[in-house]
C-alpha cells in the first residue's frame, strides 16, 4: 500500500468526474455542487436550537429558518457524501492517517495559527461573496453565470496578487 | 502529456467546437422576448389573495414585504400595515432594485387600487430579471370590499366557504380594530395558523 | 428531461439520496486528486503543482459544455435550474477576502471536509476557523454586512450575453483557454521543480 500514498490520479480524469458530478446535480436536483452552503446550513441548525426565536429574527438566518429544518438540505446530504466519499478514496489509496500537512520549512504550530486564520477569512467570504470555489465559481461557470467568473477572477487573481506576501508558508 | 490526458482534452475541446456551432439559446430569464411576456401576462401564480396577505399579517410575518406601487400622495392617505411606497415610474431607481433582489428572502408582494397598476409593476420587474415577486390580487378594493365586509355566505355553503367567511371577520376585526361584541356568544372565528405561502425554490450553490 | 427535482419527477427523499451519492463521487475524486494535501492546492500560486488548475477548469468547463448540449437536445431545461444572481462588488470584495484566506489557510471549504474528514489536522483546524468566521459574520451581518452583500445587483447574468456572444462559442473561447493554460502550466511547473531534490517533491506525486 505504500507506493500509492503519494499517487493521485490524473487531474484530467478527476476533473472529468467532478464536471459529471456537477451536470448530475443540475440535471436530478437542479442544484450546483456547493460547500460553504453546507456550513452555513450547519451553523444556522445550531441558531436554530439555541434559539428558535432569535434564528427567526436574524436577517442572516430568517429565510432558512422559517422554511423548515435547516439540516434538511440538498447541500447538507451531498457534503455528508463527500466526506464518505473522501474516507472511502483515502482508504484505497493508503492515505487515512493524523497528519498535518505543510511546507517542510514552517513548523506545525505555524501551520495550524494560518490555517485557522485562513479559515476566518474563508468563512466571511463565502458568506459576503455568495459562495465558494465550488458553488459561487465552479457551479457558476457550468452555467455561465457573470457572478462565476467574477469569483474565478477574485479568488485566483487574488491568490496570485497576495501570494507573493505568504510565500514563507509555502516555499 | 499522458495518452489519457490528450484524450479528455479533445473530448473537452471537440465538446466546445460542438457547443460553438449550435445556435444560441437562452437558458436564464433575464431579458424577455414577445412571446416570453405573453407566458408572463398568463402567469397567475404571481397572485396572493387577500386572505393570504392578511393571515401572513395577523401572524407578523417579517419576511412579508408589501410594496404600495401608487402614487405618493395616495400612499399617505391610506395604505395597507408595513407597506412601503414604490411608486411604479421610480421602480428602477438603485435603492428600489436592491429591495426587488431581495426576493430570494422576502415575500414581495405589489398592490394598488384594484389589479393592474400592480400587475404592471409586476411585469416589468419580472422582465428585467427580478423573479419571485407576487401580485394582490384584487388589490385594496378587494381589501376593502371582500376581507372587511364579508358577506355571510348562503346557509347550503361549503365549509370551506363558512372558513374563509369566518377568517374575514376575524380579518376585519384585526385590522379596523372593531370590538366585535355583536357576536360574542356565537360562534368564535378560528383564526387557523397555516404557514404563509411560501415559494417552492431551487435552492443551490452556496447562496 | 431534467432536472428531475423541480419538475417533481422524483421525490424530495429520492432527491436527498442522489445528493448523498453525487456527493461521494465528488469528494472521492477531490481526495484522489490529491486535494487533501494543502501543499498540492498552494502549489497553484506558487507554480510548483499545477493540478488545482488542471482539476478546476477541466470540472467546470465538461459541465458547462456538458449542459448546454443537454440543453440543446431537450435532456435539461437549464431555465429551471439554479442560476445566480450576480452581485459583482460583494462577490469581488468576498472573493478577494476567499483569496486570502486559500493562500494563508491553503484550503478552500469543499477541500478541507475532504481534509479533516481523512485525518488531516490543519484541515480540522481549517474548518474550525471557517465556523468561527461565519458565526461572526452572521452576528454582525445586519450592521456591517447586509447592506454591502445586496448592493450592485445585476440580476441573473449570463457572461455570454454580458460580452455580447453566443454561449456555445463562450464555451470554446474558454475551453481554448484552458488547454493553453494546461500546457504553460506543466511548462511553469517543469520550471520551477528543475532544481528541487526529489525528496522535496514526494508528497506532491508528480
Amino acid at each position: 500500500m505504500k507506493d500509492l500514498k503519494n499517487k493521485y490520479l490524473n487531474p484530467y480524469i478527476a476533473g472529468f468526474f467532478i464536471g459529471l458530478a456537477l451536470i448530475a446535480a443540475y440535471y436530478f436536483s437542479g442544484e450546483g455542487l456547493g460547500s460553504s452552503g453546507a456550513y452555513k446550513r450547519f451553523v444556522i441548525a445550531s441558531f436554530d436550537a439555541v434559539s428558535h426565536t432569535y434564528a427567526l429574527k436574524s436577517h442572516y438566518s430568517g429565510s432558512v429558518v422559517s422554511n423548515g429544518n435547516p439540516l434538511s438540505s440538498w447541500l447538507v446530504f451531498e457534503i455528508l457524501g463527500v466526506v464518505a466519499g473522501a474516507i472511502i478514496s483515502a482508504a484505497i489509496f493508503g492515505r487515512l492517517e493524523w497528519k498535518i500537512g505543510k511546507s517542510p520549512k514552517i513548523s506545525n504550530k505555524t501551520r495550524l495559527i494560518a490555517a485557522f486564520i485562513g479559515g476566518i477569512f474563508w468563512g466571511v467570504g463565502t458568506q459576503l461573496g455568495r459562495g465558494c470555489t465550488s458553488g459561487l465559481v465552479m457551479s457558476g461557470m457550468a452555467v455561465n453565470s457573470l457572478s462565476g467568473y467574477i469569483g474565478l477572477i477574485a479568488i485566483f487573481g487574488g491568490g496570485y496578487l497576495f501570494a507573493y506576501f505568504f510565500r514563507k508558508l509555502w516555499i | 502529456m499522458k495518452k489519457t490526458s490528450i484524450f479528455i482534452l479533445t473530448l473537452l475541446f471537440i465538446g466546445g467546437l460542438w457547443s460553438a456551432f449550435l445556435p444560441n439559446v437562452q437558458t436564464h430569464v433575464e431579458r424577455v422576448n414577445a412571446k416570453d411576456l405573453l407566458n408572463l401576462v398568463n402567469y397567475s401564480e404571481r397572485y396572493l389573495s387577500v386572505d393570504d396577505i392578511a393571515r401572513s399579517l395577523m401572524q407578523q410575518d417579517q419576511f412579508l414585504l408589501l410594496i404600495d406601487v401608487r402614487k405618493p400622495e395616495q400612499y399617505k392617505e391610506f395604505t395597507l400595515p408595513g407597506a412601503i411606497n414604490i411608486p411604479i415610474d421610480s421602480l428602477f431607481l438603485q435603492k428600489n432594485l436592491q429591495l426587488l433582489s431581495g426576493a430570494d428572502v422576502y415575500t414581495i408582494v405589489f398592490f394598488s387600487n384594484g389589479s393592474s397598476l400592480a400587475d404592471k409593476a409586476w411585469l416589468i420587474a419580472t422582465a428585467a430579471g427580478y423573479n419571485n415577486l407576487y401580485v394582490l390580487k384584487g388589490g385594496l378594493n378587494a381589501w376593502f370590499n371582500e376581507l372587511l365586509q364579508p358577506k355571510r355566505p348562503a346557509d347550503w355553503a361549503t365549509k370551506e366557504e363558512f372558513d374563509k367567511y369566518n377568517f374575514r371577520l376575524a380579518a376585519a376585526r384585526y385590522f379596523t380594530g372593531a370590538s366585535g361584541t355583536d357576536d360574542a356568544t356565537s360562534s368564535k372565528p378560528v383564526v387557523k395558523v397555516q404557514v404563509p405561502v411560501k415559494k417552492k425554490q431551487v435552492g443551490g450553490g452556496c447562496e | 428531461m431534467g432536472p428531475l427535482y423541480p419538475l417533481g419527477i422524483i421525490n424530495e427523499n429520492v432527491n436527498l439520496l442522489t445528493a448523498f451519492f453525487i456527493g461521494v463521487l465528488f469528494g472521492g475524486m477531490l481526495e484522489a486528486a490529491g486535494f487533501t494535501n494543502t501543499r498540492k492546492l498552494a502549489g497553484v500560486f506558487y507554480g510548483y503543482d499545477m493540478t488545482v488548475l488542471k482539476v478546476f477548469f477541466t470540472a467546470a468547463l465538461t459541465a458547462a459544455a456538458g449542459l448546454f448540449l443537454m440543453h440543446h437536445y431537450g435532456l435539461i431545461d437549464l431555465t429551471k435550474v439554479f442560476y445566480p444572481h450576480t452581485y459583482w462588488l460583494p462577490t469581488l470584495i468576498g472573493g478577494l477576502l476567499m483569496a486570502l484566506g486559500f493562500i494563508i489557510g491553503g484550503f478552500c471549504p469543499g477541500t478541507s471536509f475532504c481534509a479533516a474528514s481523512t485525518g488531516k489536522i490543519d484541515g480540522i483546524v481549517f474548518v474550525v476557523g471557517v465556523f468561527i468566521g461565519i458565526y461572526f459574520y452572521a452576528f454582525t451581518y445586519e450592521p456591517l454586512f447586509e447592506k454591502l452583500r445586496n448592493s450592485t445587483a445585476m440580476g441573473q447574468v449570463n457572461v455570454a450575453d454580458w460580452l455580447g456572444i453566443s454561449q456555445g462559442l463562450f464555451i470554446l473561447i474558454m475551453i481554448v483557454i484552458a488547454i493553453a493554460s494546461f500546457i504553460f502550466g506543466d511548462w511553469v511547473q517543469k520550471k520551477v521543480n528543475q532544481n528541487k531534490s526529489p525528496e522535496d517533491l514526494e508528497d506532491l506525486g508528480l
